[in-house]
């Protein structure tokens, strides 16, 4: 049985040779829209679009197919297979069914007689889908009748006896039914192709060879191709590209002959798509003709509304959500899908050239990394995990969704960052616009300010993570990710990992009536609801770090303790120490490398990737004087980081400065101190190090002031090792300096092999 | 910071009073197809739109906000806050902005000028996308328990939408609508902005809004609107009932309507991904240059 009795069968008659066509007529009586299927000349009659014509009847289009003469249950003259001819019977079929206007689909020779009518009758074709296609030879200008007459006696040159079939005249004539299954067979390249390879040569069989044969002639001959560029409806090209019937070039020709239209490439499809990757073509093709139609659901139910209910239904429609095609304009993987995603152009808006990779072709696991942008740690964190991920899944490709300072870091290790990256608006601008006068960033309200610019972010990667057809989406603190998908969990299509070395907002304003304390609990009680509820929204969840490192505190009151809920929620991975202490090498040269002399102690100062510890590194420099005072044989190198300009530091005797440091973990490490900002990422690197160094956290930050006070305190940084802003007076730093040279520092060791268990237990998702 | 910065910022002029309108463009320039998002009611100015604006740019549209009249940077007449204010307003600033036609985002009060607009001036209004329309057939006007201008019994609920009340402590008035606005759990950012956008707006000028909203008119204008319309509006909406917008919808076969269950009245800001989705498809559903967007269209005009 098929998936759908047409409603009306009929023939039509074509009353220039009284040629009769068979028609069949589907969907809703009262469908306000209609989809013309035309048939692939004889080789496949209207049957051909037995995938699509339920869907398009679902969807509330009236659905008309018909069989080309010659061919099914349509009459078999021996001669009248031109274009015109073929046009009157299309013509004779629409007026018989009544139809005025339509979207017209069609395949391989189809587009002889389609072409034709859309450019002569805008009334009629609404738009234009040209499947495989196969248009005249002749273009703009006829060809020389010699090169016709070459070209048709290659076609009928007699073949050697005992040669296998070909698509050849004699053998069309004389071998068909062996031609068809031939032909067939070679069009369906697709692995497991066996039922469409069936189904194709079982209609071809119900035309003749003479007829076919002739068809091929006429058809060719009667074609003066020269009205592409005429046509004026939206027009849509859709070609698999290793078609071997008629090559992906041929339907490039097509789309740059006809003004304004669209090519979608199904990577890794042959000649008939529309039967193979039935879905993905019918999805192409509905989101085409929709566009710009004013259809809701083509009129089905007559009204157009939407009930309450319907809302999974009604998603479907938004072209966004359907994992359309994406543009393969990004960079190219070896034997893997082109990433996919936008084009360079500085839009979301689909591309007039797309491709989309059938899944069976797609051979390379391919992830989307999302690394925060606000510090720079995460990314050495990620790249480490990146790596670990490809070992352990060779032939990984992994793309990056990020945005300034970390793409710095990402363009460092080579990795491959979207295009699509420098649509992302602002993070790191926006936190540092906040900051306080006196070292001072309230980073949650930094957050919260920050909706709009989450938003649009997750816009960018809803739409690169469907258009890439994506293996796995990898999200490290990337707010708006996780945020968005359990606000919206139907979008989620793909395995998503969560990684964060911290859970729950805390307060650090008080004296402000409880307000922030409310508005804190209240964002932390949204998150564990979204949690709970939608688990299906974190394949993993790891938390970086280990359990003793998880605040004391509640989520707020009445809400449960972090470290309890924590475990239920996340799996501990531990700290991912991105590099080995071991692999520094030999000290001496270490420092050498950097210019550090043996007999000299070095204090390094850095803030990390935002320029929101300008004016920390200002007073640190400013205090140098008073150091060296005690310290005579302190130097002091100041690192600014990607976003501070060494250039607006203040000029300080014997205060060096340097711009980007590349693995800056290194040259902590060669110090004899360090002061840096309360950032976990390099605070633990130099307890990884064992380096001595005072921390000065950003006053009113949440994760420095307590995650990362706790942890650190945990790893043996003593208390007095943390100073704040307003403690740092020339005085003090000098103090502080003093002591930390002089009490040998017994850091608790870092664990190592971090980035290798976050990978491994990622990696089990691909 | 913005998720988006203008490329224009400019003021516009009321054919009527002369009143000052602060109006900005958004994406770019030689976008083919145009978003103006109309003001709602001077409690809020052009921000309102904010969830909206950077994506509608992504896409390729370009997109103009603007400041009702008595808010954000635009003028504050004492007098002249009537429908038709309005919409000569936003007229004017689609005059200035070089707009001759545009997909309407109508937001709650925004519905009366967009129906205006939609009706008067048909052929610039390529489609309407209402949100929570605030447009009541019969009167114009919200039913009240106590006349607007006179003192309520108390200043619990709805009777803190009063006259009296908002000159006596307008600031307790925005508090409690922000609460209206977002019915939603977890909504304590959208609750803020609306109490931030609404600290403009001066008791007098927020009256004079009511005070001249009559439109007895309407009755009749409103089923005349021809364009694509869509109608989204939170079954859970605690300023605009879901019932008058179904009144509304029933006097045009064509609209197209989304119910969404749980949500307030500001679904594009509480839920902006999913109406932003949706919009998205509406717009190129109804794109007038058929399935060439407006992407296209522009490399069209740079290749001419």
């Amino acid at each position: 049985m098929r998936a759908l009795e047409p409603r009306v069968t009929g023939k039509a008659v074509n009353s220039r040779d009284g040629v009769r066509v068979a028609f069949e007529v589907f969907g809703p009586v009262d469908a306000e829209r209609t989809v013309v299927f035309a048939p692939a000349g004889l080789f496949a009659h209207g049957r051909l679009w037995k995938m699509q014509v339920p869907f398009f009847a679902l969807l509330g289009y009236r659905v008309v197919t018909y069989d080309a003469r010659g061919s099914g249950s349509s009459d078999r003259p021996d001669e009248g297979y031109t274009p015109q001819r073929f046009q009157e019977d299309l013509l004779a079929v629409l007026r018989e069914v009544g139809v005025e206007r339509a979207a017209f689909v069609g395949m391989t020779w189809a587009l002889r007689w389609l072409g034709p009518l859309a450019a002569e009758r805008p009334d009629l074709v609404s738009h234009l889908v040209t499947v495989g296609s196969f248009p005249s030879l002749q273009r703009a200008e006829p060809l020389p009748p010699e090169r016709v007459e070459a070209s048709l006696a290659a076609f009928m040159a007699e073949p050697e006896p005992g040669a296998p079939v070909d698509w050849r005249g004699a053998d069309i004539r004389d071998r068909w039914p062996e031609v068809a299954a031939w032909q067939a067979n070679e069009d369906l390249l697709e692995p497991h192709s066996t039922k469409a390879v069936e189904d194709l040569t079982a209609w071809a069989q119900e035309t003749e060879g003479r007829h076919m044969l002739a068809s091929c002639l006429e058809l060719t001959t009667g074609d003066p191709g020269d009205y592409f560029a005429r046509i004026p409806c939206p027009t849509l090209v859709l070609h698999g590209e290793l078609d071997p019937a008629i090559a992906l070039e041929t339907a490039v020709r097509v789309h740059e002959a006809v003004p304004g239209s669209e090519l979608v490439v199904f990577e890794g499809s042959g000649h008939v798509p529309v039967v193979r990757d039935p879905v993905r073509s019918n999805l192409v093709i509905q989101e085409f003709i929709e566009r710009g139609s004013g259809a809701a659901r083509a009129g089905a139910a007559g009204s157009g509304r939407v009930p309450a209910d319907d809302r999974a239904t009604r998603s479907g429609s938004v072209p966004a959500e359907d994992g359309a095609a994406g543009s393969g304009s990004g960079p190219a993987g070896d034997g893997g899908a082109a990433p996919g995603g936008l084009p360079d152009g500085a839009t979301l808006a689909p591309a007039p050239r797309r491709t989309w990779r059938r899944a069976r072709s797609r051979r390379a696991k391919r992830a989307l990394f999302v690394s925060s942008p606000i510090g720079l740690g995460h990314a050495q964190r990620d790249v480490a995990i990146a790596r670990e991920m490809r070992r352990l899944v060779p032939g990984l490709e992994v793309d990056w969704l990020a945005q300034h300072p970390v793409t710095r870091v990402l363009e460092a290790n080579g990795e491959r960052i979207h295009p699509a990256s420098r649509l992302l608006a602002g993070e790191s601008p926006h936190i540092e616009s906040l900051l306080g006068a006196q070292h001072e960033l309230n980073v949650f309200q930094a957050i919260r300010e920050m909706d709009e610019i989450l938003l649009a972010n997750f816009h960018v990667f809803h739409e690169v993570a469907t258009a890439g057809a994506y293996d796995l989406w990898v999200g490290d603190e990337a707010w708006e990710v996780d945020y968005y998908l359990h606000e919206n969990p139907e979008l989620k299509t793909a395995p998503f990992a969560w990684l964060t070395d911290f859970v729950g907002y805390l307060p650090m304003v008080h004296g402000d009536g409880g307000r922030e304390a409310f508005v804190v609990a209240d964002y932390n009680a949204e998150m564990i609801a979204q949690v709970e509820r939608f688990r299906r929204v974190r394949d993993a969840a790891l938390y970086i770090g280990r359990q003793e490192d998880i605040v004391p505190d509640a989520f707020g009151p009445g809400l449960p303790l972090i470290r309890d809920w924590l475990p239920e929620h996340f799996e501990l991975g531990g700290y991912v120490r991105y590099f080995d202490p071991a692999d520094l090498g030999d000290r001496a040269e270490l420092r050498a490398s950097f210019g550090f002399r043996d007999d000299e102690r070095v204090a390094v100062a850095a803030v990390g990737g935002t320029s929101v510890g300008a004016a920390l590194l200002r007073r640190i420099a400013q205090a140098y004087p008073e150091v060296r005072s005690r310290l005579p044989d302190l130097r002091l190198v100041v690192v600014c980081g990607p976003r501070i300009d060494p250039g607006s530091m203040p000029r300080i005797e014997g205060v060096e400065y340097r711009g980007y440091v590349h693995d800056l973990y290194r040259m902590l490490a060669a110090a004899d101190a360090a002061l840096v900002q309360g950032g976990l990422s390099t605070t633990m690197e130099l307890v990884a190090a064992g380096v001595p160094f005072l921390y000065f956290p950003l006053g009113l930050h949440f994760e420095q002031n307590r995650h990362v006070a706790h942890r650190l305190e945990r790893y043996g940084v003593p208390a007095w090792a943390r100073v704040t802003f307003r403690e740092a007076t020339p005085d003090e730093l000098a103090e502080r300096l003093s002591r930390l040279l002089q009490a040998p520092t017994a850091y608790r060791e870092v664990e190592g092999g971090g980035a290798a268990r976050v990978a491994e237990r990622i990696a089990a998702l691909l | 910071m913005r998720a988006l910065e203008p490329h224009t910022a400019a003021l516009a002029y009321s054919p009527h009073d002369g009143t000052a309108l602060h109006y900005e463009v958004f994406g770019p320039r030689g976008a083919a197809r145009t978003v103006v998002c109309l003001p709602t009611w001077s409690l809020v100015h052009g921000r309102v739109w904010k969830m909206q604006v950077p994506y509608l740019a992504h896409l390729g549209y370009r997109v103009v906000t603007m400041d009702g009249r008595g808010n954000g940077r635009s003028g504050r007449p004492a007098s002249g806050y009537s429908t038709r204010d309005f919409a000569a307003d936003a007229v004017a600033v689609m005059d200035a902005a070089g707009v001759d036609r545009a997909a309407l985002l109508a937001f709650s009060a925004g519905g009366r000028w967009a129906a205006v607009l939609a009706v008067e001036h048909a052929p610039r209004v390529e489609s309407v996308t209402f949100i929570a329309p605030s447009v009541y057939l019969a009167s114009g006007l919200r039913a009240l328990g106590t006349p607007f201008t006179e003192a309520p019994p108390d200043r619990e609920g709805w009777n803190k939408y009063n006259a009296v009340h908002w000159r006596e402590d307008l600031a307790d008035f925005r508090r409690w609508f922000a609460g209206q606005v977002f019915t939603e759990p977890h909504s304590t950012k959208g609750q803020d902005d609306i109490v931030a956008w609404s600290e403009g707006i001066s008791p007098d000028m927020l009256v004079a809004t009511v005070m001249e909203s009559a439109m007895p008119w309407m009755r009749d204008l409103w089923p005349r609107m021809r364009q694509p319309l869509l109608f989204v509006h939170g079954t859970d909406d605690a300023v605009t009932p879901l019932a008058n917008t179904l009144e509304l919808v029933s006097h045009l076969p064509h609209a197209e309507l989304v119910v969404l269950e749980g949500s307030g009245h500001a679904p594009h800001l509480r839920d902006p991904v999913r109406f932003n989705l949706m919009l998205r498809g509406f717009l190129e559903r109804n794109d007038p240059h058929g399935a060439r967007g407006p992407r296209e269209e522009v490399e069209a005009h740079a290749s001419a």
